[in-house]
């Protein structure tokens, strides 16, 4: 039987949506038999960036539709995440995670963007017209 | 996610049973509440059965080291599979808490 090596998952702007997420990634794991520390990381990322995108990318109250689209290729996996939020790079946002000090002169944030950052082995953001679309590739 | 909490002597145990994220880890913030607002600092989060863990999710240990603390108390971790800890190390948090194999050295 011919696997597939395209899949693409559509949610909408509710945390409760996120459940879509982690049930996807399990599949995707499954169909294109990821080690289950890659899928981990991968479902990770992406509640980071969607959970971002839910909470920060949107001015109006309204429906919107974040698009993810899942590619697997010779040797990584390549992930777009495309929304229609206002323009936000995250790669040159200036959030940092502090992560060499004390629990006491911690903040508490700044750690999805980081997760982003050191668990992909690139990640690129571009802005077309109306829409974010990040792209994040990972070798396997 | 399933919590299910025990004492063992001052310890409070909180044995957390499969995912902490985004869309849940509220019922963990209202565990530690209830705990830290009636004086039980000393407490234990046993993670041999945590199965993923996101950023919502540190932030509420972070958020509860920070309280216990301040209020002379105890926040221990216990039981990460090498995965999770792998979580812990990127994020530095591999060095904030007090770390144990397992829910017997931590109560040593």
């Amino acid at each position: 039987m011919q696997r597939m090596n395209k899949v693409q998952l559509i949610i909408l702007n509710d945390v409760g949506e996120l459940r879509k997420l982690h049930i996807a990634c399990e599949n995707m794991a499954a169909e294109w038999l990821l080690p289950e520390k890659i899928s981990m990381n991968i479902n990770l990322v992406l509640e980071e960036i969607i959970s971002n995108i839910i909470f920060y990318s949107y001015e109006d109250d309204l429906e919107h539709e974040i698009t993810i689209d899942f590619r697997k290729e010779n040797k990584e996996i390549i992930i777009s995440i495309t929304d229609d939020g206002k323009a936000f790079d995250m790669l040159s946002a200036d959030v940092s995670a502090d992560i060499d000090k004390p629990a006491e002169e911690r903040k508490i944030g700044g750690l999805g963007i980081h997760f982003v950052k050191t668990l992909m082995d690139s990640v690129e953001y571009r802005r077309e017209g109306s829409l974010n679309i990040l792209t994040l590739h990972k070798n396997l | 996610m399933n919590i299910t909490l025990s004492k063992v002597g001052e310890t409070n145990v909180l044995q957390i049973e499969g995912r902490l994220d985004t869309t849940n880890y509220g019922e963990l913030e209202h565990h530690l509440s209830s705990l830290t607002n009636n004086d039980e600092i000393k407490i234990l989060l046993d993670l041999d059965k945590l199965e993923y863990i996101s950023s919502s999710g540190l932030r509420i240990l972070l958020m509860f080291l920070k309280k216990i603390k301040a209020a002379d108390g105890r926040f221990m971790l216990c039981g990460l599979s090498s995965d999770i800890r792998e979580i812990f190390e990127i994020s530095g948090f591999i060095n904030i808490f007090e770390i144990f194999e397992n829910q017997d050295a931590a109560l040593k």
